[in-house]
């Protein structure tokens, strides 16, 4: 993940975007990623939650807005897509392409 | 030759499935990204996106928050993994289907869906038991004692009238005649109660099942009849819900005997429950909100002993038995005296809103009054039951019926009378506060009829004439006296008065009887100049005359024992006052304002209250226990002239005319209510003078509007 922002801006930049998030009892949060603070808590607007095994729910149920605490937390994905084109745009501003 | 464990082959048919991680492959972890920025944030700092804020963070749902994240799971809520198509014994097949229909009486006594029904699996896996996908299941169990048709025939079956039963309940309840989250609970979580299928189709699926079972050789004779019995007893339900009243009353009538029959005969077949390491216990999971669309938290209903869920069973065929008797009946007023006996009588337990509803559906569907009437009908009845004369007679004077004259009159009864009878079959506190509102609707019709026969040139009418038309707004202010009473006296059944209250609340409905009492003179006055003494209005007219004389009675002799007694006021009259005011707003309304006539009966009269108080304290002459003793002595007299009256010629077969002239088929209800007063009046009439003390208990239950003497407080 090697572009030019820092890592508050790479986040920012991450805004809006789709992060999946795996928390400690296994259950996952599918949701737009609309912010954070310090301490990490996250928070996800129109977020679907899954919980994946035998007699759960894979297909998933809406749960709205949600704030996840990073205790909670075991990983944190973004979408590849998002993640090279904002890599892309990293690279094309260092190349000059961009001003 | 084959060589596999049955039951694993079928636990890998339902489970072997390849789980796709939600949103595809193409994620990258970015955890440590977010580390870093954490580790590069200044404290305060916050990264939201355009505007969003603060604010608007306030409303996220936080998770590991075990009060709001219904989907968390706590460890000691893990349970074994759920297979529906692990094969079941018959005895663990009743057992299930009994806790269901315990759990479905949950969520007819206003429980969520989510924490009763839907917490039973297979609901959730209805597909994956449907034989017409597993042909060759069945092939695979070899456990002669657990067929697994018992599963993919008989609970799937039952699991559909379940679900189809618990669809007609909800789409008669959601017409809005009872609450939704007060009387019942609306929320499907996105789960399918069968709404696309026909009740035909769960019908033709128990039919199915119950051919099987009588047919079938794997099950033991016994268990056959047991889950036969059950699966009977539901296909009755089902049909119960689908007929209405109105089209087929035999054949309501017949299905309700069949119901009844067959609740009596699986109230006796009682299943114990399956020891612990049964599959069965599988079958119910109460966390099931955690991962279906709600945003209800987590609840466990504790279910009650399966004794009281057969209680409840039954109280709902009693509701239907009601509906089906009151739905032959024409005479609105026999309508009103059911509700407010429901209401009244300790014996009959709230009906479910289920059976509410549907009473309130049969008497007004929207369109027709009964299944036949058009609302123009009800004015006919208004002042046909409570005058003897129809409203034609009274009509003819101002244009006939549907004149533009009368129209208003003719709207404002409909709109009244109505949500009035649909209001008895509210909650106790809904109705109340419905009756609140409605006195004023009252006194629309009354100002209306009051304005109106002032046109009249009387010169030309006969004084029969004269009297009947004076007479007519009469009829509205008998109503509204009605609602007052029992709006004022039901507050002691919901326990809302306070020490300092109750005798206020005596005073004023002594004082709200007592003018409708006079009211009753002029009415009854005008049926005898009209000869019209044979008709049930004057047969109820009477009834109620004598009955009122004696609650005014008691009322007052309540009044007077309790300012009499000796217990100290724990506020000032200036806070007293204040709240009266709050206490009966609905009496003191502005909007009386806007009528030409002033309102009869409100607001009270705080003054008369306090002289009326002074002088009960200096009156030694006529203690309370006279009053009750006067008040047993005139119920006791009604209860026998009522007991023994013949049977008048207008009464009809049922004798329908005994006490008053509307009790119909609920006379020995209404004499249970004579006789709850009569014993009322033996009991607080031992309070012979202050220094006894008596120490009062109010107990709805057992004595109405009025307190009983403790046991410690007896002479």
């Amino acid at each position: 993940m090697s572009n030019s922002l820092g890592p508050i801006d790479t986040l920012k930049s991450l805004l809006r975007t789709t992060l999946r998030i795996t928390v400690t009892d296994g259950r996952i949060f599918l949701g737009a990623f609309v912010g954070t603070d310090k301490p990490m808590n996250i928070l996800l607007m129109e977020t679907e939650e899954f919980r994946l095994g035998p007699g759960e729910n894979p297909n998933g149920r809406y749960v709205g807005q949600v704030m996840i605490p990073w205790k909670m937390i075991t990983k944190i994905e973004a979408q590849d897509e998002v993640l090279e084109t904002r890599d892309q745009l990293g690279k094309d501003m260092r190349a000059g392409y961009i001003m | 030759m084959f060589n596999f464990n049955p039951i694993n082959a079928i636990n890998s048919l339902a489970m072997d499935v390849d789980y796709e991680i939600p949103g595809g492959d193409e994620f990258r972890d970015i955890t440590e990204l977010f580390a870093q920025a954490s580790a590069a944030m200044h404290s305060e700092q916050m990264i939201m996106m355009d505007g969003f804020s603060l604010h608007d963070a306030m409303s996220a749902l936080e998770i590991g928050e075990p009060r709001l994240d219904t989907g968390m799971t706590i460890g000691t809520q893990r349970k074994q993994p759920f297979n529906p198509l692990t094969p079941l014994l018959p005895e663990e097949l009743c057992w299930i289907i009994d806790r269901s229909i315990s759990y479905e009486m949950e969520w007819h006594t206003s429980n969520q869906l989510v924490h009763t029904v839907f917490t039973l699996l297979y609901i959730h896996h209805f597909q994956e038991i449907d034989p017409d996908m597993l042909p060759y299941a069945h092939l695979l169990v070899r456990d002669p004692d657990r067929p697994l048709e018992l599963v993919t025939v008989v609970l799937r079956a039952y699991v559909s009238g379940l679900l189809k039963s618990c669809d007609l309940a909800w789409r008669e309840l959601v017409k809005g005649g009872v609450n939704d989250t007060e009387d019942w609970q609306a929320d499907k979580c996105e789960v399918s109660l069968l709404e696309g299928w026909p009740v035909k189709a769960a019908i033709a699926r128990l039919k199915e099942a119950i051919g099987w079972l009588m047919n079938t050789t794997k099950v033991p004779s016994n268990w056959r009849d047991a889950l036969t019995l059950r699966l009977e007893f539901r296909l009755s339900l089902l049909k119960l819900q689908e007929n209405n009243v109105f089209h087929d009353p035999a054949t309501f009538r017949q299905l309700l005997f069949d119901a009844r029959g067959l609740l009596s005969h699986i109230k006796v077949s009682t299943v114990p429950a399956p020891p612990e390491n049964s599959p069965a216990h599988t079958a119910f999971d109460p966390y099931v909100a955690r991962r279906l669309n709600t945003f209800m938290p987590i609840r466990v209903v504790e279910l009650p002993p399966q004794e009281e869920t057969w209680v409840k069973l039954q109280d709902w065929l009693d509701g239907w038995e009601e509906l089906v008797t009151l739905a032959k009946i024409g005479d609105v007023s026999t309508w009103n005296i059911v509700g407010n006996l429901c209401n009244l009588l300790p014996t009959i337990s709230l009906r479910p809103a289920y059976v509410r509803s549907s009473t309130q559906s049969a008497f007004f569907d929207g369109i027709l009054v009964l299944n036949q009437y058009p609302s123009t009908w009800l004015v006919d009845r208004f002042f046909f039951e409570t005058l003897g004369v129809h409203y034609n007679r009274i009509a003819t004077f101002f244009g006939g019926p549907g004149s533009t004259r009368m129209r208003d009159v003719e709207r404002s009864i409909i709109k009244t009378i109505v949500p009035h009878i649909r209001g008895q079959w509210f909650n106790p506190p809904r109705r109340r506060r419905h009756f609140a509102k409605e006195i004023f609707e009252w006194h629309v019709v009354y100002d209306i009829l009051s304005i109106i026969i002032t046109d009249l040139d009387y010169s030309t009418l006969s004084s029969r004439d004269s009297a009947l038309v004076l007479a007519s707004p009469l009829i509205p202010l008998y109503h509204r006296f009605s609602c007052m009473r029992e709006i004022i006296l039901s507050g002691f059944q919901l326990e809302l008065y306070s020490a300092n209250e109750k005798d206020f609340a005596y005073w004023y409905a002594a004082k709200i009887v007592e003018d409708q009492l006079n009211l009753l003179d002029k009415i009854i006055g005008v049926q005898v100049l009209l000869s019209v003494q044979e008709t049930e209005a004057h047969q109820e007219l009477h009834f109620q005359r004598v009955f009122l004389t004696a609650l005014q009675i008691m009322c007052e002799a309540m009044f007077s024992l309790l300012v009499k007694s000796d217990v100290p006021r724990t506020q000032s009259w200036s806070q007293t006052r204040m709240n009266l005011m709050r206490r009966y707003k609905w009496a003191f309304l502005e909007r009386y304002d806007d009528c030409e006539t002033l309102p009869v009966g409100s607001p009270p009269r705080l003054r008369e209250y306090l002289f009326d108080m002074s002088e009960v304290i200096d009156d030694e002459l006529n203690p309370p226990s006279e009053g009750f003793s006067l008040a047993q002595s005139i119920l006791s007299g009604l209860v026998e002239s009522e007991s023994n009256k013949p049977v008048p010629v207008f009464a009809g077969p049922s004798g329908r005319a005994c006490v008053g002239g509307w009790a119909a088929d609920w006379r020995e209800e209404r004499l249970k209510v004579l006789h709850i007063l009569i014993e009322t009046c033996e009991n607080i009439g031992r309070v012979k003078d202050k220094s006894s003390c008596p120490k009062l208990k109010w107990d709805p239950k057992k004595s109405l509007w009025f307190p009983l003497l403790e046991e410690s407080g007896r002479e």
